[in-house]
């Protein structure tokens, strides 16, 4: 009997820990919706729908030191598909073969999106510089945020809501030294979750590149231009290999009277976390 | 980014003055659907969602396709030196429109009431989307869902026919009564403040509908928004598609 009791004991303290493990293990949906350029199987597509999903669980997600400060947030674990639309509404979804991608979210330089073995920001990351940077030494794309914290960069205006959580938690406490204190922005900006575990939307400009954009002429927006090379290999889906290589970039130049253009007509994108039970 | 910058600039007072005269584009018969994609906070029937995908969609004719005309019929001007002239408003009043909401994998539909949205069209400042006759004046063309900057704003501006032209385009969706809400160079008077929406639903076949502006750059003295392009942080896609079954 009293082994019984001793048995039941155990069982009940194991079953503890399993509910304690498991309210930290929750299905999470990570959704990334864009408009790119590239190629699935033999399909080459531009300027089409692409929607990037992975489905896993926030106890696998990892966190390490972010290179420009903050946490660097990853998920490799999970089932990933992309779904392409192009212009002529032909939709083909495939499912990427394990370990192909993973979803990234560097909070300290306010850059998110899928990464994969062949760069960190490939096949899509969002909220990267626009600029050549470092400069004189560009040899790989989105090692900031087009917010900075170095120049060259641009303000957080226009770029979204991962490079402005960035930002914010660079800059404040605000004080006099701040090299820009207009960063304000709204309750509901400020309200966002900055990582990969809780419900939470990471918007921003879209870069699509494996290697390096080229240059190109900076009207105030950035100096990258386009992408110039194809990733060096594909990743790996049932449906055949799939590339993104951008070529809009920087480059369009819109009649508008303002002298607008480059990395203000860009494709962007949106990041969105769903938690499972969460809002 | 530029700070402070106006797209569908002067689109609100544009189209008010518009009459119902319009001059029909030539085109193909072929209906399009046009699509706008974004997560945002959205109220269907009295139940708020919170980062949900809702996607905004309007069924028409491209024949429909109209330049914004006064009420002698003359083409309205955007009101702008930088434009250099009249004829940058278009619409589309005449279609099907409904919404999908869709949070934690559970979807919603909403079709909305006929006569209330149009598609929108501000080839001078790039604003693509969908506005509506709702509001204090009646009448919004960045109300429910219309676009500025990204690749949206070049499509808008460039394309000979946009509203006639396949594509996909991404850029940052506007929900916004009171468009464009901040000074506009010399000729606006602006607060920077968008009306608050839930004052004027949109009608739909399983209630009220109200569209949010959550994410937003702001002047923190009043709240107001610091431009009437990088003002908002949200990022989404736009879509004219060829209507697969015709």
């Amino acid at each position: 009997m009293n082994n019984y009791k001793t048995w039941l004991r155990t069982l009940a303290g194991a079953s503890c820990v399993a509910l304690a493990a498991g309210a930290g293990a929750t299905p999470v949906v990570y959704t990334l919706r864009t408009v790119a350029d590239g190629k699935l199987g033999n399909h080459v597509f531009a300027e089409a729908l692409v929607t990037l999903q992975m489905r896993g669980d926030t106890a696998t997600v990892q966190k390490q030191a972010g290179a420009n400060g903050g946490v660097l947030y990853t998920n490799a674990i999970g089932t990933a598909t992309v779904t392409v639309t192009d212009g002529g509404g032909r939709t083909t979804t495939a499912n990427f073969a394990p370990g192909e991608v993973y979803v990234r979210y560097d909070a300290g330089s306010g850059i998110a999106g899928f990464g994969s073995s062949i760069s960190p920001s490939y096949p899509v990351a969002l909220g990267c510089d626009d600029y050549s940077f470092p400069s004189g030494s560009y040899t790989q794309d989105c090692t900031q945020g087009d917010w900075g914290p170095l120049l060259p960069s641009n303000s957080t205006y226009g770029n979204g809501t991962a490079n402005a959580l960035a930002a914010l938690a660079y800059y404040v406490p605000w004080s006099s030294a701040s090299p820009n204190p207009f960063y304000y922005y709204s309750a509901e900006t400020v309200a966002l979750p900055t990582n990969l575990m809780q419900s939470t939307l990471l918007t921003g400009i879209a870069h699509f590149c494996a290697t390096t954009y080229s240059i190109g002429t900076d009207v105030g927006t950035g100096d990258l231009s386009t992408c110039p090379a194809a990733a060096p290999r594909a990743l790996k889906t049932d449906r055949g290999g799939f590339y993104l290589q951008d070529q809009v970039g920087g480059t369009l130049a819109p009649p508008n009277p303002f002298g607008w253009g480059s990395w203000n007509n860009a494709n962007t994108g949106a990041l969105h976390v769903e938690v499972d039970g969460e809002d | 980014m530029n700070k402070y910058f106006s797209p569908l600039r002067y689109g609100a007072c544009a189209l008010m003055a518009a009459g119902g005269l319009v001059l029909a584009l030539p085109a193909k018969a072929t209906s399009l659907v046009y699509e706008a994609t974004a997560v945002t906070d959205i109220k269907v029937n009295g139940h708020r969602y919170h980062n949900a995908t809702v996607t905004v969609s309007f069924t028409g004719n491209p024949a429909d396709v109209a330049q914004v005309v006064d009420g002698s019929g003359t083409a309205v001007a955007s009101g702008a030196s930088y434009c250099n002239g009249p004829g940058y408003f278009w619409w589309i009043k005449k279609g099907n429109s409904s919404v999908s909401v869709t949070s934690h994998g559970h979807t919603i539909v909403a079709h909305f009431a006929p006569g209330q949205l149009f598609v929108a069209l501000d080839t001078c400042n790039g604003g693509i989307g969908f506005g509506s006759f709702v509001g204090p004046n009646g009448l919004e063309p960045a109300y429910p869902l219309a676009y500025t900057l990204g690749t949206a704003m070049a499509f808008a501006e460039s394309t000979p026919n946009p509203l006639g032209t396949p594509a996909h385009m991404s850029g940052s969706p506007w929900s916004c009564i009171g468009y464009p809400p901040t000074f506009i160079g010399s000729n606006g008077q602006g607060n920077g403040l968008c009306v608050a929406p839930d004052a004027y639903p949109l009608h739909s076949d399983i209630g009220d509908v109200v569209f949010y502006l959550p994410y937003t750059n702001i002047i923190t003295t009043d709240g107001s928004l610091v431009g009437n392009h990088v003002g908002n942080l949200n990022q989404g896609t736009f879509s004219i598609q060829v209507v697969k079954d015709e």
